[in-house]
């Protein structure tokens, strides 16, 4: 019977080409969308790694000239005034590299042949506690860690995978601008936004007196009302002595940040969605017009012995062939991805995606197959013999 | 003839109601989707105002400063020759980067080198998109972005000016406390769109007079797109006398007419790549890509050293994309085109019989479906209207304001045109090369 | 072989009741060569495809090769179909994407047949008929005599009890319709097949067994 039905299609190639080309088409663009959607979804499957609701973030703008001790008087100030309000819990300062913010800070060195490239995230001591960081191993380095031999940093777990795999790694000294001492392991930190690939990370310690920590990261008490920005904004303007600092909420810029993932691919999916009904209609459509025009085939076989279950599997197994043929021919484009690697996207994610294409398109074919096979083959053979 | 053609055209049409169906359907659809992506791409890239002159604009937005060392790499490659063991030594000489640092130029050095270079007509400094003010209005909250601009700004820009004026060189020379505020923040600030002139907006430590009102950019290009514009020499801190490299400051210069845009941008990164540096130690080369319009807007979604890639690439991608959205909706077509025609094959036969040659019967498949076209074309438009109304209200795309003007009508009559002819074209060239015999007698297995 | 027992047939529409069969009664000898012979819309078809089970008697009862069929539609019937019955129609229903040997291989594709075992009886069977040479042209490459001896091959080719003929010579001239005829005729004393053909032309039916005319759904000789 498969071999009849191959037959049937290969003989029939100049009206299966069309279709055979349109599911082709159809497994290429749904691949395309599956795997930029996949890609982006599997990122943000991981945690953010630190609280955006009930939180503020201030970029403070600071006279120049300032010499370290105004910079630490300051900032000492600064934090004693909004911690005495009622809805801040606790405050951190940070570098103008900030979550959200679109910049990243690299560096990377070269020790002897152990090249360490990390991104780089400047905190005070009160950011692991303010930004309810988890710490996985160690602890956060604290103010009178700042005297000590190494200057303290602590990593990802990521950077921990990459580059220590099962070793111990708390007190171990790395050269990244100097000896650095590891301190603790942070299990996520995507800083970057929700859709981020984890990178390899590394928070410097910077004590208050640093000229570089010029965004205040506040952590309020949960249900404070949006009203408190302008009690924070009286207080920063009269401590700092300036008013062009901008204040946003943590979240707020998450949602904006992921926004510019979700939009297009909310976009991107629907146009699929709307191409593949389109794709479906049509099909269904062509294939109801085929089918029934060989009523008289259809007739003809049953008067032969056929049961209508063996025309309905015939027609239908007809059109899998020429859709599986068209799919074949798609797949086989599409593992040129994930083997030759021209993308920074994993592997897997295309390989998902496949599937994920496949089993979509097969069960189209398959509804808009069977249901008009299904019909035809339900005719009376006399009437359809004898329909001319 | 023609009005016999039409009269035909929808009786097909009402004949077979499904196959109109869904042809309608996916000729509205995808005919909606194209006029959406061509309304976006007028309001990006159209020659709207402020932007009307887009194509004779030259951009400096990245300075770039490197510390660039020779670099001097050994490899000993041991190899056994004739049973000893030997060594090859290759040394090989480049450079290294050590450090780079990559950002909008200063007001010192646009000032001092980037003035007046050939074939230029005007050219404006402006810091924009670094620029957030936080204004609190009787318990709300307005994020108002300003852009720091001198006089000539405003003739770069043709913005639209709804009331009073721009500031002028003499403004801008005296750090005059003005402001030409748009249309939205006159509205989210006064609560109505004119009539503000003389009234005051207090940001950061100063306030401002209103001197004039413009109608916002419909574009996300930042360049353009602030709510408030203030003379630059009204910045805060000491942006303006600061004399490192790099700040937050960009330059955009207007060609002359008749001027080539390739010798402007080589001469303006000649010029920058001549800046004498004052502490090599620290950098020691310092460069600037000069871009056009698409080549800026490029360089911001693929990162690539050279911005004439980058726009390649990009056209590529998105004409890559745009093809393969319209192929599949095509051939979908084409695929019920045939079925559609080959209903009617008898009818073929008959009019074949009767004198009408392959070319007639041609045009007639191609003008019914053109008209199906133009159905399916009025259908998207009024959807695609709704959908541009509802994307608007919805504020997804920020700030972007998407119109459905005469340049997207025509473009759209255009793509409904090309959608029909090539759509009715391939399955009416094979009917209409049918033998009539075989039409005639089209009821057999 | 074929035994009718008051076979009627009625067409319903919405107004009109047509009774297109009138209480037929009528019994088919193994090896007999029947002919039914009667104007058009006698309703000589529906009693062939009656015959065939491929059409359903409004009432009466039929048997045919011992068995009494009464539920149709089912997978029995058309099992029984497939192994008792072999059919050939006026208009050929040959399936013109396949080629003659898989059109003539097309009932054994319903049973349990090797694939080796159905190309080598589909030969038997095509050889029978004179039309070995032509096993791989199409449909369309064959005149309107080839194609009925190919449908022949078809209907012989499960090795049927019963082969049913409708208009057999109907669509071909005299010279290639007595082909057709003596290729029945020898199928019927050489292989003992019986056979019930529906006719037009008085000098076929003459040629056969027995005669049975109708007019306006009933038998009248």
């Amino acid at each position: 019977m498969i071999k009849h039905i191959l037959t049937l299609v290969w003989n029939k190639k100049r009206t299966n080409m069309l279709m055979m080309l349109e599911i082709f088409l159809a497994f290429l663009i749904l691949f395309s969308v599956f795997t930029f959607a996949i890609n982006f979804l599997r990122m943000y499957q991981s945690p953010l790694g630190f609280a955006t609701r009930d939180a503020l973030l201030v970029q403070l703008m600071l006279d120049d000239g300032m010499d370290s001790v105004a910079h630490l008087e300051m900032r000492q100030q600064l934090r004693r005034e909004v911690e005495l309000l009622p809805a801040v819990q606790t405050t951190s300062f940070n570098s103008g590299v900030t979550m959200f913010s679109g910049s990243m800070w690299t560096t990377s060195n070269n020790d002897n042949g152990f090249l360490l490239e990390t991104c780089i995230y400047h905190a005070d001591e009160q950011f692991a506690a303010a930004a309810s960081l988890n710490l996985v191993e160690g602890r956060w380095p604290e103010v009178s860690d700042q005297n000590n031999k190494y200057a303290p940093v602590v990593i990802n777990r990521r950077l921990r995978e990459a580059y220590f795999g099962d070793k111990p790694v708390i007190d171990s000294i790395i050269m990244l601008d100097g000896e650095k001492k590891i301190m603790g392991v942070v299990d996520h930190f995507k800083y970057q936004g929700e859709f981020e690939t984890e990178r390899p990370l590394t928070f410097f310690f910077l004590p208050l007196h640093d000229e570089n920590l010029r965004t205040l990261y506040v952590r309020l008490k949960p249900n404070t009302p949006p009203e408190f920005e302008e009690e924070l904004n009286k207080t920063i303007a009269r401590v700092t002595r300036r008013r062009d600092f901008v204040i946003s909420s943590v979240d707020a810029d998450r949602v904006r940040q992921s926004r510019q993932v979700w939009v297009p691919m909310i976009t991107a999916l629907l146009i699929c969605g709307f191409l593949i009904l389109n794709v479906a209609l049509g099909l269904f459509g062509v294939l109801y017009y085929n089918i029934s025009k060989r009523r008289a085939e259809i007739g003809l076989r049953r008067a032969l012995g056929a049961t209508q279950g063996a025309i309905t599997r015939q027609f239908t197994a007809e059109v899998m062939v020429v859709a599986a043929a068209g799919m074949l021919l798609a797949i086989l484009i599409a593992v040129q991805f994930p083997l030759l690697a021209v993308f920074d996207v994993p592997a897997e994610n295309f390989y998902w995606s496949i599937l994920a294409t496949t089993i979509l398109i097969l069960l189209v074919v398959l509804i808009c197959a069977f249901s008009p096979s299904r019909q035809a083959a339900a005719v009376q053979p006399a009437v359809a013999l004898h329909e001319e | 003839m023609f009005s016999n053609y039409f009269k035909l055209a929808l009786k097909v049409l009402g004949r077979n109601k499904f196959f109109t169906g869904i042809s309608l359907f996916g000729i509205s659809f995808t005919l909606m989707i194209l006029m959406l992506i061509t309304a976006f791409y007028d309001t990006e890239f159209g020659e709207n105002p402020p932007l009307s002159n887009k194509d004779r604009l030259v951009f400096l937005s990245v300075l770039k400063m490197e510390l660039v060392v020779p670099d001097t790499t050994l490899v000993i490659d041991s190899v056994a020759q004739g049973g000893l063991m030997a060594y090859d030594t290759t040394f090989t000489y480049g450079e290294g980067t050590n450090s780079v640092s990559i950002s909008s130029f200063s007001y010192y050095v646009l000032d001092d080198y980037l003035r007046e270079p050939a074939g230029v007509t005007d050219y404006s400094f402006y810091s924009s998109g670094q620029h957030s003010f936080n204004v609190f209005l009787d318990n709300r909250k307005l994020e108002v972005g300003a852009i720091y601009a001198d006089a000539a700004y405003w003739r770069v820009f043709d913005f639209n000016l709804r009331e009073g004026e721009c500031f002028s060189a003499d403004q801008v020379q005296h750090a005059t406390p003005v402001a030409v505020i748009t249309d939205e923040l006159a509205r989210q600030y006064f609560g109505r769109d004119s009539g503000v002139l003389g009234q005051e907006v207090e940001l950061g430590n100063s306030r401002f007079k209103v001197i004039g009102v413009v109608r916002r950019s419909r574009s996300m290009n930042s360049m353009v797109a602030g709510d408030i514009f203030l003379p630059l020499t009204t910045m805060e801190g000491r942006a303006l006398d600061d004399n490192a490299y790099q700040g937050s400051f960009q330059a955009a210069y207007l060609l002359d007419r008749s001027a080539a845009i390739g010798p402007v941008q080589a001469e303006l990164a000649e010029r920058t790549a001549r800046i004498p540096l004052r502490n090599p130690e620290e950098y020691n080369r310092i460069s600037t890509l000069p871009m056009s319009f698409g080549e800026l807007y490029a360089s911001r979604l693929i990162d690539n050293n050279e911005p004439q890639k980058s726009l390649f690439r990009m056209r590529l991608v998105f004409g890559l994309l745009l093809l393969f959205f319209v192929l599949l909706p095509t051939l979908n077509l084409i695929n019920i085109n045939i079925s559609r025609i080959m209903e009617r094959e008898s009818e073929i036969g008959v009019r074949k019989a009767f004198g009408a040659h392959a070319g007639t019967i041609l045009y007639q498949f191609v003008f019914e479906n053109v008209i199906i076209t133009f159905l399916g074309g009025m259908i998207g438009m009024v959807l695609a209207l709704g959908l541009l109304h509802l994307i608007n209200d919805s504020q997804v795309l920020p700030h972007m304001i998407l119109r459905f003007n005469l340049r997207v009508f025509a473009y759209s009559l255009g793509i409904c045109l090309l959608f029909g002819i090539v759509s009715g074209w391939v399955p009416a060239w094979r009917v209409s090369r049918l033998q009539i015999a075989d039409a005639l007698k089209s009821n057999q297995l | 072989m074929i035994k009718l027992e008051n076979i009627n047939k009625v067409y319903r529409t919405d107004t009109i009741e047509t009774l297109a069969l009138n209480t037929i009664n009528l019994a088919v000898a193994q090896g007999e060569f029947l002919s039914i012979m009667g104007p058009s819309g006698c309703g000589k078809s529906t009693l062939l495809n009656i015959m065939g089970l491929i059409d359903e008697p409004s009432g009466g009862r039929i048997e045919v090769a011992g068995q009494v069929v009464a539920n149709y539609n089912s997978k029995a019937t058309a099992r029984f179909r497939n192994q008792h019955l072999g059919f050939i129609f006026q208009s050929f229903h040959l399936i013109n994407d396949l080629s003659v040997i898989d059109n003539v291989e097309l009932p054994l594709l319903y049973r349990q047949v090797s694939g080796k075992e159905r190309r080598q009886l589909a030969q038997v069977a095509l050889e029978q008929v004179g039309l070995k040479n032509r096993m791989s042209h199409f449909p369309g490459q064959l005149s309107g005599g080839q194609k009925q001896r190919v449908a022949i091959a078809r209907s012989i080719v499960g090795r049927p009890n019963i082969i049913l003929a409708d208009e057999p010579t109907g669509n071909l001239d005299s010279v290639m319709g007595n082909e057709i005829m003596d290729i029945l005729l020898r199928l019927n004393a050489e292989d003992g097949a019986t056979i019930v053909m529906v006719t037009h032309d008085e000098s076929m039916a003459r040629r056969t067994h027995r005669l049975v005319r109708l007019f306006d759904g009933s038998q009248v000789q």
